[in-house]
């Protein structure tokens, strides 16, 4: 009988490019030294995050040694986590964090967002490069999995790819599993994704397939039992973090309060600046404001590096010094908030919305009034995100002008349809603003509204009236320029047109220019595979290409 | 104060790794061909304490609620040659130190089972620690032979078993086998036992299954010692 063949394996690091990240000199040198004496000469060498973070955005690296401990209240873990976000690190470069045993057990995570390795201190150079071949190793094998992956994947093609690695029998047939769960489940297949974790299930224990089978569950419309899977998983996986990031995700649409002690717990595993800013938050919600206070406060002050903090986080502080009647304390956040971020519109929109709410709580009309103004002329020119308006949206509120909050919000709503998150932020300023059941309405309303307008779009295209359904659709896209469901209709309606009536380059543009928008918008929108086929069907030789 | 007591067996344990280091350093700067015994046997001493303070600390934790397991998915395969790998290493200082009848005692392996099961959820840096104290032991206590097998438990678990051929364990350790793991107290068996049994416990399953040490004296020859190490 044959016997498995094992992998090729890659024998040797020296066509590798490495980058190695720590923060102390004389650390940098000993790995430094024993990365070459395994054959890696190539290699760059980072202080600090800024400096990492150039390095990725310049160059290709195969391989990441990074330590946990980075200094400036910044640790390897939120690096990692920030440089997936950014898209500046792809799942194919290898990433191995350095740490002392204490931080290793804070370490466990979401696939995406886990180290392929940890190493623990002290270590020799030999076990240096066995770790790195291995890691190196897997990768090789999952690339065909990985190059489908990430924000111009394609899911389907890297379903096709996990379902080729399973066939062939490797050794890493539990990865492709974990990858193919993680797939199904973001592609809303969520029967399959739990018959998928259910047959692992049955043959073993493990954190991440308990996790996806809870996901599954809720995805399924089974919360409870998917509540209860996670807090079962959490009793037995003590430190697996995704198991309390899942279970607060879950709870923060049906009970703030439990949320905010899952978020706790998860805390005393791993304290991270977002993990700070989630709790805040939820306090801050909760009405529990010295809490919030405390969670804001260590966001702001522990990440000196600045990679991790947001807006948000001086936001929130000033929110919770307003609430606890701390004005001068509030006054001084704001102020804060300016030495610490680049000069945007979306940071003096911020600035003065908080401002205009300090003023307001402590009855300084015509302060709040002036500031509330300078917010305002800001939102007018229709550059700010999401989140600063709706912060001017409730500076509105507070200094007792609702239809003017409302029209904001409103425009939100429908520019930002589908997004979840946004809708909660949305509807928590009516909460802040003590108009919780309005808000509901309010927002079912609209939502309402824009489901109208894209049903009454397709029933006009249906019956012949492309060119009416066209310009209602043409208009909404053109006003919403976040919301995919609009554009993708717009596109599609186009491209009927040119289906019907024949051959026009410039509406070939328009589609192609709406597709644009709907991809940058959510690259994930369901409708948006078909419109792209549509359109290749239609595009002539020549005419510019699509890529999701 | 339990900070600081936390906080000083881990500087303990750190400042011993440093120490071993610099000893390896010294070493290098004997420059003479033949390895020092006696630097030899020192860092052999740094190694060993060093792994007593992680065992110390794990028991220490575990008492003040603070132990959090991290278990994830590990090769068998790689788990296991990492393990002999470190085994190899100290085993290779022993000899350096001239006088340890044990480094001619045979370890029979059969892991033939790692390839099939592929990967098992544990917290692999812990686990390491249970089984190079259990090998270690067993070495110093087997006649000829050691031998350290994986098996697959019948209805899900996987058990790694260390046997050897010596006089087995006194009647007083196998009758303290079946109490529970109660943290801090096992002192009769030691702290390798203590450790051991505690890794064993915290190792469970959302369904409820917990992981257990099982100890027996029906290992290798007559009454050979066999220690078990079941993970659900």
């Amino acid at each position: 009988m044959a016997l498995p063949q094992k992998q090729a394996s890659a024998t040797d690091l020296s066509d590798k490019y490495g980058l190695l990240i720590d923060d102390i000199a004389s650390m940098r040198t000993t790995v430094r030294i024993q990365l070459a004496s395994i054959r890696l000469e190539r290699c760059d060498q980072a202080r600090n995050i800024k400096e990492a973070i150039d390095r990725l955005t310049n160059k290709h690296y195969d391989l990441i040694v990074c330590d946990y401990n980075l200094g400036d209240g910044a640790d390897g873990q939120q690096f990692l986590e920030l440089v997936r976000r950014k898209q500046l690190l792809p799942l194919s470069t290898a990433f191995l964090m350095i740490t002392g045993e204490t931080a290793y057990q804070q370490v466990s995570t979401a696939a995406e967002y886990s180290p392929d390795d940890y190493l623990l201190k002290p270590f020799t150079a030999e076990t240096l490069g066995t770790r790195l071949l291995r890691i190196i190793e897997k990768k090789e094998a999952l690339k065909p999995v990985y190059q489908h992956m990430g924000a111009k994947g394609d899911r389907n093609k890297a379903l096709a790819a996990c379902e080729v690695l399973l066939a062939q029998k490797t050794r890493y047939t539990l990865e492709v599993l974990r990858i193919k769960g993680d797939l199904l489940l973001s592609s809303g297949r969520a029967t399959d994704a739990l018959a998928l974790y259910e047959e692992i299930l049955g043959q073993r224990s493990t954190p991440w397939a308990e996790v996806g089978k809870a996901l599954a569950l809720s995805a399924i419309g089974d919360p409870d039992e998917a509540r209860f899977l996670l807090e079962q998983t959490l009793v037995a996986y003590p430190n697996y973090l995704a198991a309390y990031d899942s279970l607060a995700d879950m709870l923060v649409k049906t009970d703030k309060i439990a949320a905010q002690q899952v978020v706790e717990q998860a805390l005393k595993v791993a304290s991270t600046t977002q993990r700070q800013r989630e709790l805040g938050t939820l306090a801050l919600d909760n009405k529990d404001y010295s809490r919030a206070e405390d969670a804001f406060r260590v966001a702001v002050e522990r990440d000196r590096s600045g990679f991790f903090n947001s807006h948000d986080d001086y936001a929130g502080l000033t929110k919770s010094y307003v609430e606890q009647d701390k004005t001068s304390e509030a006054m001084a956040t704001v102020k804060d908030m300016g030495q610490r971020f680049k000069s945007t519109p979306e940071l003096a929109g911020r600035q003065a919305a908080l401002e205009c709410q300090v003023h307001a709580r402590s009855g300084n009309a015509a302060a709040a009034q002036a500031a509330l103004t300078r917010a305002l002329a800001l939102q007018q020119q229709g550059v700010l995100d999401a989140t600063t308006s709706l912060e001017i949206a409730q500076a509105c509120f507070a200094s007792g002008r609702p239809d003017e909050a409302k029209k904001i919000i409103q425009a939100i709503a429908e520019d930002h349809q589908e997004n979840e998150k946004i809708l909660a932020r949305a509807h928590a300023v009516f909460e802040a603003a003590g108009l919780e059941e309005e808000g509901a309405l309010f927002l079912e309303a609209t939502r309402k509204s824009m489901i109208r307008l894209n049903n009454e779009a397709v029933a006009l295209a249906k019956s012949n009236e492309l060119d009416k359904a066209i310009l209602m659709l043409v208009e909404a896209a053109d006003r919403l320029p976040n919301n995919a469901q609009v554009a993708v209709n717009a596109a599609q309606a186009i491209l009927m047109r040119v289906q019907t009536k024949g051959m026009d380059l410039g509406q070939i543009g328009q589609a192609h220019r709406y597709i644009t928008q709907a991809i940058r918008a959510n690259p994930q929108h369901p409708k948006l595979e078909g419109a792209v086929a549509f359109y290749r069907k239609l595009a002539p030789p020549g005419a510019r290409p699509l890529e999701i | 104060m339990d900070v600081l007591v936390a906080a000083a067996i881990h500087d303990a344990k750190n400042a011993l790794n440093t120490l071993g280091v610099w000893l390896d350093e010294a070493q290098r700067e004997c420059a003479s061909p033949t390895p020092s015994p006696a630097l030899a046997r020192a860092k052999a001493i740094a190694s060993t304490l060093s792994g007593q303070l992680v065992e110390l600390l794990a028991l220490y934790r575990a008492g003040d609620g603070s132990l959090r397991l991290a278990v994830e998915d590990q090769h068998l395969e790689d788990f296991l040659a990492d393990l002999m790998a470190e085994l190899d290493e100290s085993r290779a200082i022993l000899t350096q130190t001239g006088d340890t009848p044990e480094n001619a005692i045979v370890i029979d392996t059969d892991f033939a089972v790692a390839n099939e099961v592929n990967a098992w959820a544990f917290d692999a840096y812990l686990v390491k620690f249970v089984l190079l104290d259990a090998l270690r032991n067993a070495l110093r206590h087997a006649r000829r032979q050691v031998r350290f097998s994986l098996a697959a438990a019948p209805g899900g678990g996987i058990r790694f078993s260390i046997a050897d051929d010596g006089d087995g364990y006194p009647e007083a350790i196998l009758r303290n086998e079946n109490r529970p793991a109660t943290e801090m107290s096992a002192a009769s068996s030691g702290l390798g036992l203590s450790f051991a049994r505690l890794i064993a416990a915290r190792h469970a399953t959302p369904a409820g299954l917990h992981g257990r040490l099982e100890l027996g004296n029906d290992g290798l020859g007559k009454n050979g010692a066999r220690f078990s190490l079941f993970l659900p």
